[in-house]
């Protein structure tokens, strides 16, 4: 007996840790575990996409209009960046032969073309509640001295016009027509990024002329009512604008910017390397030093992302945008930043018609978007873009209020991944990226209950494995029955995004 | 026991480790995700829709069959059968797909082509291609609008003058849509930045194909100094090409431009690429103003692209008299009556010399029959035509008359005497001069509102023949066109030889750039007796007026041009214009080498009297624009010369101005044999001299004495050319001393007219002409002085008859002199006496047709008449001794 019960025991406990072993190498080597713990973002406001005021819309293709619609319907941004030009949009200043510029007169135009344009965009982004940011590139005027009549350019924001013309664009924007869409005003594009004398509105700018000017429009917001918050800065973030601007907003303006604003524009290589993360969070840490409300009340927004491989510096285009691999490595760049602690991203852009570089031989389209409505596009450039298809995917994945799980896993150069569980809990996903140039088998599981209807939608992003409908939207490669609090393995394709939704994208 | 035991303990085990299991699967279910691909054998399968060739207005949606074991489709569409990837090539591919239809995001603007598709079904292993279909996309080729409805949507060009933008919505042309006003002011537009002032230029950004048109059309109306303005388009590839709005300055104008019309732009650094107009998608369109100096607006509305030959309506291409009514003969003194033939193509005017209402004397006069046409143009530059005359109407002149969209007057005047034996005519529109304007005095043959057909200087009874009236290209009907020979001794032209007023049109090409370009041939101001020159016009403040002939073979080994010229440009009676003391012409020769360079030189103040200049080759110089192997100016090189004038003034400091844009129409040039030498360096020569006060009174002008002269330097010559004219130097004068001129005439025919071109310098204080004359008892003669004033020829006269046979002193002050030409507010008084320019003597004789003669000496003008007499005195005073 006595033997009996040493050999049950032990085969017991062999069967025990027979048991065990099994468990311990699943969790550790093949189960990534997405746990209350592994949470980066939980103030998120999405992802959405640069959308401005068509420079020209003169130049679309007939019928273009909708199918812009089309598109933006089913890539879903919970965030729009929408910038314009107050030139557009003012005329007939009257200084009153006065050097006083407190009794300066100017008339508005806010019925032409491009006020139609804005509320074309706006009243889209009213309809399916999308957050603007809304904001002016530049202050008005003509950089050349001999041609500008508005001197608004030296002062530039800190101009006392400033103020009262933006509240003024604001006031009709939100009061007279009503987009409460509109959550934040942008005091004007890059400020940090001077340029040249004559060439650039922004030539003589500086952090306290932009500091002056936040807080005059502020204050001019307030005096009308206007329920507005300022982006910290909207600067490229690196030189002044992260010592000057961003940290400028971490010490002093955080009662008027309640996000910190950047654009990113990144090499391959920081993406490829999966150094990009460190690379913000590293930036973003430094701001949280300062200002500990970061990620939370004070949410770091890219408000501009795109890659700048490929960028011809001469007409401002992109041409690897048209290529699976744009869309893998800002995939990447997504997830990077949101592990980074990033709490919303806007792809720049939405579509190459939008914006203009102009030369003395004419006008040329910026192509950094996700498609083409120039007439005179060819139909390539047409046609919706393999990026595009990877947004969708994110946009619809990571919605706002969403709380964004980091995972736990081996680092590695070639593969990250997270998960989402949508607000109300009956939505999540997974979001994986392989680089590698093999497959990769991994399982991934969700700790937090997911309440969905019992399917997931699996889909994949490259080259060989994009799957569209007849109308050249994406669709699932798989639908199973299943939840993500189940173990859910997949087979990673070489040099892919793969998503895991319990919701079509 | 022991195995039963060892079985148990293994159960347990193996049920724990189950359970253990079962556990974990109930916590975490494993999941994997299947999404590899079909495989095996593809099935063949079709395309269904576009059908095979199927013409398509947008690209369709694409179907085809489902295939076995596919797992995806791609589809491509291209155009080309080969769907190759080149740049010029549409080419769309489209993968991924899991439907068995597919619509394409994009649109293919290259219209009217066959495109080509194929779809590929694909699998895990294989690929499967169906069959290529093909299908047409065909452009709407219907007319296209484009908006002039919004301000906004044109933008001003900042690098150019400003200028306000608007819409009217007035209905200001009649045709119940608004209208783009643009409107600029002088001080905008004179900035002082020399290369834009008076440059406007209002851009509109419309993509747009245009398919199936081939012209522009809009209305337009245009009020402000003379301008050029042009419709510019940007094409495809980013080329500006344009073409002038053919203004009718005050009018509301219909414009039609022909694709085919439109000019590449090439200066300024605009874009080069294809150099062809690629008007099957254009970027732009622009309104551009070129010289808007001063206040100016501009209105257009209802800007379409059209199908020219919709249009046809609105053309006219030939007069068919039949099927317009005239209007109302009108100046009738010749009891005109008409008669249609040839279904219409044949109108003959019959007169009378005959007094009636209009005309009592029954002698003189003019009449025209009026044809309402109303109607654009053809494209051409020329009118051709038969024209016939019966009766003795030798001395008439035929004419023919065109007013314009805002009202100007044009005439061409066709002496009868030089009607080509074939009588058939072929007459430039550049012909036709201005006769009386209401608008801007410019050329616009594009517009006829009305044709009318006249005569004047009709005697007797006789008709007028027009047949066959179209317009028509100098270049289909004038064979070596704008082609001069020079001669051995290296003559270009020295305008002798010219049969019928519109000769030299067919050998100088007016450059078009200025309104008052016209060449006429003149007998009156040109130097030497039965010698001819030539009028070339030109007006101030637009570009230069530019004449030019290209050379049918090379030339000689010369190394100098050598021209006659004397300036006529004259100051305006406008007030404004007071500053300036004298006005003058710039000339400017170019003359061009084989391989296209141009070489100028400049004359800066054209010479007031006739002055021969030579310019050594050595000093032209090249113009801007050619670096690099230039081809050096050679004789055997010159291949052709313009000839070009542009105004030039002095303000009373005698400080030299450059150029301005000072209003001064009708001045010209009298240019003469115009040729190559040979000269070691630049010169001129004074063929004329200045007549200036005497030395010993100065208000006393001695025009001619008579007593140095010779035949070669006469300063007198016969204008008429008839046998009986003939004027001789003689020894024959009232004092015995020097020489006089004898001035030969026949009785009971036309006029003899002796003339002498004059320069008289602003000192010439003269109020009467005065002169020694010995006549014959019999003849009248007529004693005219001609006088060019702010652009107008005045001509005044007096008349002695039953001149004296013995030597008198003929005083004559200028109020006896009558004027029988020009405007009715000018006289002839000392202030005018440097406007004059030519003074003839004609004798008639009714008594006899004997050969006489009249005999001329100390010809002066005078400024001691007394005022207390006024200067109503003929003074006839027996001679002497002294004048």
């Amino acid at each position: 007996m006595k033997r009996f019960v040493s050999v049950l025991a032990c085969a017991v406990l062999s069967a025990c840790m027979l048991t065990s072993v099994a468990c311990e190498n699943e969790t550790k080597s093949d189960v990534i575990l997405f746990a209350a713990a592994d949470v980066v973002s939980t103030s998120f406001e999405g992802l959405g996409v640069d959308w401005g005021v068509y420079e020209d819309v003169n130049k679309l293709a007939v019928g273009s209009w909708e199918k812009t619609l089309s598109a933006v319907d089913r890539l879903k941004p919970s965030l729009v960046r929408c910038m314009t030009n107050l030139d557009w949009l003012v005329y007939d200043l009257d200084d009153k032969g006065t050097a006083d510029l407190n009794d300066d007169e100017w008339k508005y135009n806010f019925k032409n073309k491009y006020m139609k344009n804005t509320c074309d965009i706006l009243d889209y982004c009213q309809d399916n509640g999308i957050k603007v940011a809304f904001g002016v590139w530049n202050v008005v005027g003509n950089p050349d001295p001999e041609l500008d009549v508005w001197k608004m350019i030296p002062n530039s924001t800190s101009d006392v016009r400033w103020a009262k013309m933006t509240a003024d664009l604001m006031e009709y924007l939100l009061k007279n027509k009503g987009y409460t869409c509109i959550k934040w005003f942008v005091n004007t594009n890059e400020p940090n990024y001077v340029g040249n004398v004559g060439a650039s509105k922004n030539a003589y700018n500086n952090y306290e002329k932009w500091k002056t000017g936040v807080k005059n429009v502020s204050a001019e917001f307030n005096k009308r009512g206007l329920d507005l918050d300022i982006v910290g800065g909207d600067v490229t973030a690196s030189g002044t604008g992260f010592s000057d601007y961003l940290m400028g907003v971490a010490r002093e303006l955080t009662d008027y910017a309640d996000n910190y604003g950047v654009h990113l524009y990144v090499s391959n290589y920081l993406i490829d390397t999966g150094s990009f993360c460190d690379s913000i969070k590293s930036s973003y840490d430094e701001l949280k030093a300062v200002d500990p409300k970061i990620g939370k009340e004070h949410r770091f927004i890219i408000w501009e992302s795109g890659l700048l491989d490929g960028k011809n510096v001469t007409t401002d285009c992109n041409s690897y945008i048209a290529n699976y691999s744009y869309g893998i490595r800002m995939a990447d760049f997504t997830v990077q930043s949101l592990l980074a602690g990033a709490n919303g991203i806007c792809y720049w852009d939405l579509d190459d018609a939008m914006h203009f570089m102009y030369t003395e031989s004419g006008m040329t389209a910026k192509e950094w978007g996700m498609f083409s409505t120039l007439s005179s596009a060819s139909p390539l450039k047409q046609e919706l873009r393999p990026w595009y298809h990877s947004s969708v995917m994110l946009s619809n994945l990571l919605t706002a209020g969403s709380t964004i799980y980091g995972g736990t896993y081996e680092k590695s150069q070639s593969f990250r991944t997270l998960a989402t569980v949508s607000k109300d809990g009956k939505n999540g996903g997974i979001v994986a990226i392989n680089r590698d140039s093999e497959a990769k088998t991994v399982t991934f599981n969700v700790e937090k209950s997911v309440d969905s209807d019992g399917k997931l939608y699996v889909y994949v992003f490259n080259e060989r494995n994009l799957r569209l409908d007849g109308d050249g939207f994406v669709v699932p490669n798989a639908v199973i029955d299943g939840s993500l609090n189940d173990n859910v393995k997949l087979e990673l394709a070489a040099g892919s995004v793969t998503i895991v939704s319990t919701k079509q994208l | 026991m022991k195995k039963i035991i060892i079985a148990l303990t293994l159960i347990t085990a193996a049920l724990l480790i189950t359970a253990g299991c079962v556990e974990q699967e109930n916590v975490k279910n494993e999941l994997t995700v299947p999404i590899a691909a079909r495989s095996g054998e593809i099935s063949s399968f079709s395309l269904i829709n576009p059908t095979d060739g199927e013409e398509v207005m947008v690209l369709p949606e694409f179907t085809w069959q489902k295939a076995e074991n596919a797992d995806r489709y791609e589809i491509e569409v291209a155009s080309s059968a080969d769907f190759s990837q080149t740049d010029d090539a549409v080419y769309v591919k489209k993968t991924g797909i899991t439907d068995t239809h597919f619509t394409l995001y994009s649109t293919i603007k290259e219209k009217n082509v066959t495109y080509y598709w194929r779809v590929t079904a694909v699998n895990e292993n294989n690929r499967k291609r169906s069959d290529t279909g093909t299908f047409y996309l065909k452009a709407d080729e219907s007319e296209i609008e484009f908006d002039v409805n919004y301000a906004d949507e044109w933008t001003v060009h900042e690098q150019g003058s400003a200028a306000t933008v608007s819409v009217d919505d007035s209905d200001f042309f009649g045709n119940g849509k608004n209208s783009l006003v643009v409107s600029f002011v002088e001080e905008d537009v004179k900035r002082g930045i020399p290369s834009s002032d008076g440059w406007i230029v209002i851009t509109h950004s419309q993509e747009t194909e245009m398919y199936g048109v081939n012209a522009f059309f809009f209305n337009f109306y245009y009020s402000g100094n003379d301008a050029d303005v042009y419709l510019r388009v940007v094409d495809e590839d980013n080329e500006y090409w344009h073409a002038q709005i053919k203004l009718a300055t005050n009018a509301k104008q219909t414009v039609i431009i022909r694709f085919e019309d439109f000019e590449l732009r090439t200066k300024g650094g605009t874009t080069i690429a294809n150099q062809v107009f690629d008007y099957n998608y254009i970027k732009y369109v622009e309104l551009v103003f070129e010289k808007s100096f001063g206040d100016g607006v501009a209105m257009m509305s209802d800007l379409r692209a059209i199908k020219y030959e919709n249009y046809g309506h609105l053309f006219i291409d030939s007069v068919n008299f039949a099927n317009i009514a005239p209007e109302n003969v009108v100046h009738d003194n010749y009891n005109f009556s008409t008669e249609i033939k040839d279904d219409g193509k044949t109108l003959t005017y019959g007169f009378s010399g005959a007094a009636n209402e209009n005309n009592a004397k029954g002698i003189n006069g003019y009449g025209f029959v009026k044809y309402t046409i109303n109607k654009l143009l053809v494209n051409g530059d020329a009118f051709a035509f038969g024209l016939e005359c019966e009766g003795n109407i030798n001395s008439a002149t035929v004419l023919i008359r065109l007013i314009e969209e805002d009202g100007d007057r044009w005439v061409y005047r066709q002496k009868v005497s030089l009607i080509p034996e074939d009588k058939k005519l072929v007459v430039p529109f550049m012909a036709f001069t201005l006769s009386e304007y209401h608008g801007d005095a410019s050329r616009q043959f594009y517009y006829v509102k009305q044709l009318q057909f006249g005569v004047e200087g009709v005697y007797s009874t006789g008709s007028i023949t027009v047949s066959d009236f179209r317009v028509t290209s100098l270049s289909d009907e004038i064979a070596n066109l704008y082609v001069s020979e020079i001669d051995d001794n290296g003559l270009i032209d020295d305008f002798n030889g010219y049969g019928n007023n519109v000769d030299p049109y067919y050998k100088w090409k007016l450059s078009e750039t200025n309104k008052d370009e016209a060449i006429a041939i003149d007998k009156e101001l040109a130097f030497g007796s039965g010698n001819t020159c030539v009028k070339l016009g030109y007006k101030a403040d637009m570009g230069q007026a530019m004449y030019g002939t290209m050379f049918a073979s090379p030339t000689k080994e010369y190394n100098a041009l050598s021209l006659w010229a004397m300036d006529r440009s004259v100051k305006s009676d406008n007030a404004a214009f007071n500053y300036l003391d004298e006005v003058c012409a710039q000339m400017i020769v170019s003359l061009y080498v084989s391989t296209g360079e141009e070489y100028y030189a400049a004359v800066d103040a054209v010479a007031k009297y006739w002055t021969e200049y030579v310019i050594a080759f050595s000093d032209f110089t090249l113009a801007e624009g050619y670096y690099g192997n230039v081809t050096p100016l050679a004789s055997e090189n010159i291949v052709g010369i313009k000839i070009g004038f542009q105004y030039y003034y002095y303000a009373k400091s005698g400080t030299l101005r450059i150029p301005s844009p000072t209003y001064i129409s009708n001045n010209y040039v009298y240019i003469d044999n115009v040729g190559f030498t040979t000269a070691e360096k630049s010169g001129k020569r004074e063929l004329m001299h200045k007549l200036v006060p005497s030395a010993e009174n100065g208000k006393v002008c001695v025009v001619e004495d008579f007593d140095t002269a010779t035949y070669d330097t006469l300063s007198f010559k016969g204008e008429r050319g008839y046998d009986y004219e003939v004027l001789t130097l003689s020894e024959r004068t009232a004092s015995g001393e020097g020489q006089s001129l004898i001035m030969g005439y026949r009785g009971k025919n036309e006029s003899v007219a002796y003339a002498m071109a004059t320069v008289f310098d602003t000192s010439v204080e003269a109020n009467c002409v005065k002169f020694l004359l010995k006549g014959d008892g019999k003849a009248t003669v007529y004693i005219n002085i001609y006088m060019l004033y702010a652009g107008t020829t005045y001509k005044y006269r007096a008349t002695l008859t039953a001149v004296s046979s013995e030597w008198m002193v003929y005083t004559i002050g200028f109020d006896n002199f009558q004027r029988v030409e020009g405007k009715e507010e000018i006289y002839l008084i000392k202030d005018k006496v440097q406007y004059i320019t030519k003074i003839t003597f004609g004798i008639v004789n009714g008594a006899d047709d004997e050969d006489s003669e009249i005999i001329l000496d100390k010809l002066t003008f005078d400024g001691t008449l007394s005022d207390r007499q006024g200067y109503k005195i003929n003074s006839i005073e027996d001679y002497e001794g002294q004048l």
